[in-house]
C-alpha cells in the first residue's frame, strides 16, 4: 500500500506541476506586454508528419505553395 | 432581371447549406438538420434538397429549365456541441417559416448566432464538478465518495479545456483526463476514504462519456440516417474506448487489482 501512496501523490504532483506551469507560461505570455510578441514556445509539441516520415527531396508545406504559384 | 433572380436564390442556397451545415456542427441531429432546412426553403420559395453526410451537407438545386441547377457543398464542425447555438437556429428558422423575419434580416441574424460566446470555462467547470458529485449520490456513493468524485472531476476537467484549447488530440485528450481523475479518485481506496471508493473511482471518469454523440446516433438511426448514425457511434466509441484506456492504466499504476 505505501508504494500506491507514493504513486499516488507522485500523479497528483505531476499534474499540479503541469496547472502551475501553465499558469506560468500564460502569464509569461499574455500579461507581460514585452513577451507577448515573441511566438510561443511550448515545452512539449507534436510534430508534424513531414518531421517523421520526411524522405530528401520532399517538398515542405511553403515550397509546395510557391511551386503551385508559378 | 433574369441574373440578378438567379443571384438571389445562390445566395439563398449559400445560406441554407451554410445553416445546415453549422446545424450539423453544434449538434443537432439529422432529423433537425433535413426538417429546419426545408423549413427555410419552403419559406423562401426554393425547391431543394439536402443530403446529410458524416462530414459535410451538400444542397442541391433543381431548376425547373435546368438553369439554376447547382450543388453547394459545405463542411460540418464549426462550433463544437451548443444547446444555445442549436435553439437559437431553430428558433430562426421559426421565424422566417411564419415571415416575421425576411432574407436579409435572416442573414443578419444568422450571422449574430454565429459569434455566439461559448459558455464561460469557469462556469462550465463549476457545474460540472457538483453534476459529476451528483452521479455518484445516483449510483449509491457516500459523501467522502462524492468528495472525492468532486475533486477529481475538478482536476480533470480544466486538463480538458487546456488541452482542447491548446488543439491537441481530442483522443489523447480523454485518455489523460481519464488517467488523472481515476487516479485521483482511486485515493478513496488507497487513503480509505469513506465506504464506496469504488463508486468515486467508477464514477470520477462520467463527465468525460460523450452522451450527446450516443443519443444522436440512436436518433440518425431511427430517421434512417444510417451513415450519420455510425459515424457518430464510432467516434462515440473511441472517445469512450480512450476514456476506459486512462482509467484503467491510473488502476493498474495504482495496483487496484480488486476491481
Amino acid at each position: 500500500m505505501v508504494q500506491a501512496e507514493i504513486t499516488w501523490w507522485a500523479i497528483v504532483a505531476v499534474l499540479l506541476l503541469a496547472f502551475i506551469f501553465r499558469a506560468f507560461e500564460r502569464y509569461y505570455t499574455e500579461c507581460r506586454p514585452a513577451a507577448g510578441d515573441k511566438p510561443r514556445r511550448s515545452l512539449f509539441e507534436e510534430g508534424e508528419e513531414g518531421q517523421m516520415l520526411y524522405v530528401p527531396g520532399d517538398l515542405s508545406d511553403e515550397d509546395a505553395e510557391l511551386f503551385d504559384n508559378l | 432581371m433574369k441574373m440578378q433572380n438567379s443571384s438571389t436564390i445562390s445566395e439563398k442556397c449559400a445560406f441554407l447549406a451554410d445553416y445546415a451545415s453549422w446545424l450539423w456542427g453544434c449538434g443537432a441531429t439529422c432529423a433537425r438538420i433535413t426538417k429546419n432546412t426545408a423549413r427555410i426553403a419552403r419559406a423562401l420559395g426554393i425547391d431543394c434538397e439536402l443530403t446529410v453526410m458524416p462530414s459535410h451537407v451538400e444542397l442541391s438545386l433543381a431548376g425547373a429549365d435546368g438553369a439554376d441547377a447547382a450543388v453547394y457543398t459545405r463542411r460540418t464542425g464549426h462550433s463544437g456541441i451548443s444547446f444555445d447555438i442549436n435553439a437559437r437556429l431553430s428558433r430562426l428558422s421559426w421565424e422566417i417559416a411564419d415571415g416575421l423575419v425576411d432574407f436579409p434580416e435572416a442573414v443578419r441574424r444568422f450571422d449574430e448566432i454565429k459569434r455566439t460566446r461559448p459558455t464561460g470555462q469557469w462556469e462550465v467547470l463549476l457545474l460540472v464538478g457538483p453534476a459529476n458529485a451528483a452521479f455518484c449520490r445516483l449510483f449509491g456513493g457516500d459523501w467522502a465518495a462524492m468528495l472525492t468524485v468532486l475533486v477529481a472531476t475538478l482536476a480533470g476537467y480544466p486538463l480538458k479545456q487546456t488541452m482542447i484549447a491548446d488543439g491537441r488530440d481530442l483522443r489523447l485528450t480523454f485518455l489523460c483526463a481519464a488517467f488523472f481523475s481515476a487516479a485521483i479518485s482511486a485515493g478513496a481506496w488507497i487513503f480509505g476514504w469513506g465506504d464506496t471508493p469504488d463508486i468515486a473511482l467508477a464514477t470520477s471518469v462520467l463527465y468525460l462519456i460523450p452522451g450527446v454523440p450516443y443519443i444522436n446516433a440512436v436518433s440518425d438511426l431511427m430517421a434512417k440516417h444510417y451513415l450519420c448514425a455510425f459515424s457518430r457511434f464510432m467516434d462515440a466509441c473511441v472517445l469512450t474506448a480512450c476514456l476506459s484506456a486512462g482509467l484503467c492504466a491510473g488502476m493498474f499504476i495504482l495496483g487496484l487489482e480488486k476491481f
